[in-house]
């Protein structure tokens, strides 16, 4: 993901020397280039964000890019991330009502003990970039574009898809089918989904 | 986007606000004149590259110049010198105590011990007080938060000071 709207230095400084004010609260003068490398890529996320909104935040559509400061588009961004987590979080729920691992240990891990880490650490304001999880479960979507809410968003609805399409299936078929592919599928880091539908493949062809 | 915009960062044109905080320091006998104004926002500048800091809003100066003006220990003929010094000081020590102390509390610290305990020697300030202080707060030490960086010190030294005050009772006691 990246900022395609040209704005220069000149605009997006201030609006880290605003994030810099906020994170020491007042009580500090200056920050380290870690820090403000830091802010500079959360306010790139947020702006980033604003640009690839592809469903109308305001009820009117998005303002055309060369009406919009660097600013307006980093507070517009930044509200999309903060709707994003709530939509995330919305999702994970949804998820987990009739969530179903297989017994695989690494799927159970990713989604019942690693992802609330996400939502309880995730910090929209000054690290929105920063995903601050391992998704060590392979979902069925190229993941290495994403990052922080982003990735979180992607995962999981890669996961409710898989969720869904194997709810289609008997419980004992899918394990069935995971014991056939490898006795230690409980401990495997490998794609359910995946599969189950190279066995449906199999059967059918 | 490269380091350039971190040094775009920083403000230019500082030396008004550096004499303004200096114009507060004169009822203490000590004078700012453009010249050493200037030299000072320069010396910021560098010193900030060199600890990999960025400095927003009016900057740590004029609140250094106003915490140091009543010391007894500034002199006129080496105030920008000394000014310039304790900036430096001040930076490298934010970095070595990993931002964990605000500004005011490191600032409390720096000037109560430039008085009491330095008598005025930078270096020691720089390499002895600082040093033993950093040292706590990165191991965890939290007790500034509550006293401001006053009177703290004392907790960590391990030298034997002279009380002042007894020494001055005792004097007088002689004669």
């Amino acid at each position: 993901m990246g900022v395609t709207v040209n704005y220069g230095a000149e605009e997006l400084v201030p609006i880290v020397a605003y994030l810099a004010g906020k994170l020491t609260g007042g009580d500090s003068t200056s920050i380290t280039y870690e820090k403000a490398e830091q802010l500079m890529q959360a306010v790139l996320y947020c702006i980033s964000e604003w640009e690839n909104d592809r469903e109308p935040y305001d009820g009117g559509g998005k303002p055309a890019a060369g009406n919009v400061t660097a600013r307006q588009a980093y507070e517009l961004g930044y509200q999309r991330v903060v709707d994003k987590v709530k939509r995330a979080l919305a999702l994970y729920h949804e998820i987990l009502e009739d969530f179903d691992a297989y017994g695989n240990r690494c799927l159970q891990d990713t989604i019942i003990k690693d992802m609330p880490e996400f939502f309880r650490r995730y910090d929209p304001r000054f690290a929105p970039h920063e995903t601050n999880l391992i998704l060590d479960y392979p979902v069925h979507k190229e993941m290495d574009r994403y990052s922080g809410v982003d990735a979180v968003w992607e995962y999981l609805s890669g996961i409710r898809q898989e969720q869904i399409f194997l709810g289609r299936f008997d419980k004992g078929y899918v394990m069935e089918t995971l014991w056939s592919h490898s006795p230690d599928y409980m401990e495997m880091i490998e794609n359910i989904a995946d599969i189950v539908r190279q066995r449906l493949f199999m059967e059918n062809n | 986007m490269g380091e350039n915009w971190l040094e775009k960062m920083q403000q230019e044109g500082m030396t008004g606000e550096i004499m303004a905080a200096g114009r507060r320091a004169e009822r203490y006998g000590l004078t700012l004149d453009r010249e050493t104004a200037e030299v000072l926002a320069a010396a910021r500048k560098d010193v900030l590259r060199e600890q990999r800091r960025v400095e927003f809003g009016a900057g740590i100066l004029p609140k250094l110049i106003y915490e140091f003006s009543d010391s007894a220990y500034m002199e006129q003929e080496s105030y920008g010198e000394t000014l310039a010094r304790l900036q430096e000081i001040f930076y490298l020590y934010k970095n070595e105590t990993n931002d964990e102390l605000t500004d005011d509390e490191l600032l409390h610290f720096m000037r109560e011990q430039y008085e009491n305990v330095c008598f005025g020697d930078l270096d020691y300030l720089e390499g002895t007080c600082l040093n033993i202080f950093a040292q706590a707060v990165r191991a965890g030490y939290e007790g500034y938060k509550e006293s401001q960086g006053y009177g703290e010190y004392g907790r960590l030294d391990e030298v034997k000071r002279w009380d002042y005050e007894l020494y001055l009772q005792a004097l007088s006691q002689l004669f």
